[in-house]
């Protein structure tokens, strides 16, 4: 056997200091398990001085433990009694009970989430809607003045209307669709081709062929007027078409074109 | 597993406020855009009518004119009730009362009054009917929700209803 089976059969001993012969002939013979046994003694000799608490038989203890309180229990007096010497008290609970741990604030979590959110949801308006470029049609009460003001145009012409009227109408209306392709002009491209379009027609199925229903003395009185709206949608047009896109601004120079020619053919009509 | 639901839940609290923002958003433009279109397609419709009139000396044509507008608007307005824009709808009545009176009510008027050995009754009747007709279901949509939670809208839906007795007192001869 060497030291290291040796201080094994010391460590398994009840008594260290009452070893057997074999291994008290080893001990007087080796300095280093020697100094295992005399700490194993030592160790037994303090553990026999430790404090004990008073014996109870069982049925006392579990009476005691029945009756007792949560600060008895704490406190370790259950077992000998507050009066008791010798009672060894609990260690005091380091460790807090899982139960006893302060909760995380999660209505505050909860609220600064919903925070986040509302701040989240503003952003993705302001990155998903664009800009509001198109101008709102004021007081419209739902619906597009521009389609009220052409029923009160399709009102004027319905009650077979003199060629005055007409002509004065059908120019109301081609102002109206010029005012219209101007409000889409920076953003709706397919609205002012759409409107000049329109323009296009109105001026020349409309407005011409009415002005040559006039009477020849009445024509420069009536059409003077018209052609100085017409010249004004000219320039205006040509005007917004430089601020505009290419799609929308070929469109509004197409209306210019139309308003220019629609100005020349009724100068010659008026005499001009 | 509690801690994970706990982290997890104000996530998708996040995640769908992001979600129904987008939604919204994202029905908001549909909305715009269907309006739009629904605009363009009344100014189309009213600048055709505009210069078919213009030049047009016979009554019905100009009456029918009339009637081809109304039907187009008339589409619209309920178009609006069921989306529940009363607003629109109501100013729609008011414009569909102007035409059905001035535009309809007025040319059948006159034609009637020239019907004799012209062989167009026929052609003035089915006018008659078609408009009163469309009317009649116009004037319904007061009668119950939403139609009915808006006093405006009904009022001019009573309008509407002024400007068909008008046209069938048009027809009654004199």
């Amino acid at each position: 056997m060497n030291c290291r089976s040796y201080q094994e059969s010391l460590l398994k001993l009840d008594l260290p200091d009452q070893a057997p012969a074999e291994l008290q002939s080893h001990l007087g013979g080796c300095e280093q398990c020697r100094e295992l046994q005399r700490r194993l003694v030592l160790l037994q000799n303090s553990v026999k001085q430790l404090p004990l608490p008073a014996a109870l038989s069982r049925l006392e203890f579990l009476q005691r433990f029945l009756s007792a309180d949560a600060a008895d229990l704490a406190n370790g007096t259950l077992t000998a009694g507050a009066a008791e010497p010798g009672a060894m008290p609990l260690p005091a609970t380091t460790i807090p009970d899982p139960a006893r741990l302060k909760k995380p604030p999660w209505n505050w979590y909860t609220g600064m989430a919903l925070a986040a959110a509302m701040g989240l949801a503003v952003v993705a308006i302001t990155l998903l809607r664009h800009e509001e470029i198109v101008p709102p049609v004021p007081g419209s009460g739902g619906l597009n003045p521009m389609i009220q003001r052409l029923v009160a145009c399709n009102r004027r012409l319905a009650h077979g209307a003199s060629a005055q009227t007409q002509v004065e109408a059908l120019a109301d209306m081609a102002d109206d669709l010029f005012v219209e392709a101007q409000r889409h002009a920076r953003s709706e491209p397919r609205e002012v081709k759409a409107m000049a379009t329109l323009f296009d027609q109105v001026v020349k199925v409309g407005v011409l062929k009415s002005a040559a229903r006039l009477p020849p003395e009445r024509r420069r009185s009536i059409l003077a007027p018209i052609i100085d709206r017409l010249s004004r949608t000219a320039q205006e047009a040509e005007a917004v078409a430089i601020k505009s896109d290419s799609q929308a601004a070929e469109s509004l120079r197409r209306l210019a074109d139309v308003a220019r020619e629609g100005v020349k053919e009724l100068r010659q009509l008026a005499g001009e | 597993m509690r801690l994970l639901l706990r982290t997890v839940r104000p996530i998708g609290v996040l995640v769908l406020a992001f979600l129904a923002s987008v939604a919204f958003i994202a029905r908001a433009e549909a909305e715009d855009a269907a309006g739009q279109i629904r605009d363009e397609t009344l100014i189309g419709a009213l600048v055709n009518a505009a210069l078919d009139m213009a030049g047009e000396a016979d009554d019905l044509k100009r009456a029918e004119a009339c009637r081809r507008l109304v039907a187009m608007m008339a589409e619209d307005l309920k178009k609006s009730v069921k989306n529940g824009q009363l607003d629109r709808a109501a100013a729609l009545a008011m414009q569909i009362e102007g035409l059905l009176s001035d535009g309809v009510a007025a040319n059948l008027r006159s034609a009637q009054a020239a019907v004799k050995g012209s062989g167009r009754q026929a052609e003035i009747d089915r006018i008659a009917v078609d408009v009163t007709r469309l009317s009649d279901q116009l004037t319904h949509l007061a009668d119950e929700p939403p139609g009915s939670q808006s006093a405006e809208f009904r009022r001019a839906l009573e309008g509407v209803h002024k400007a068909r007795v008008a046209i069938e007192q048009a027809l009654v001869p004199r």
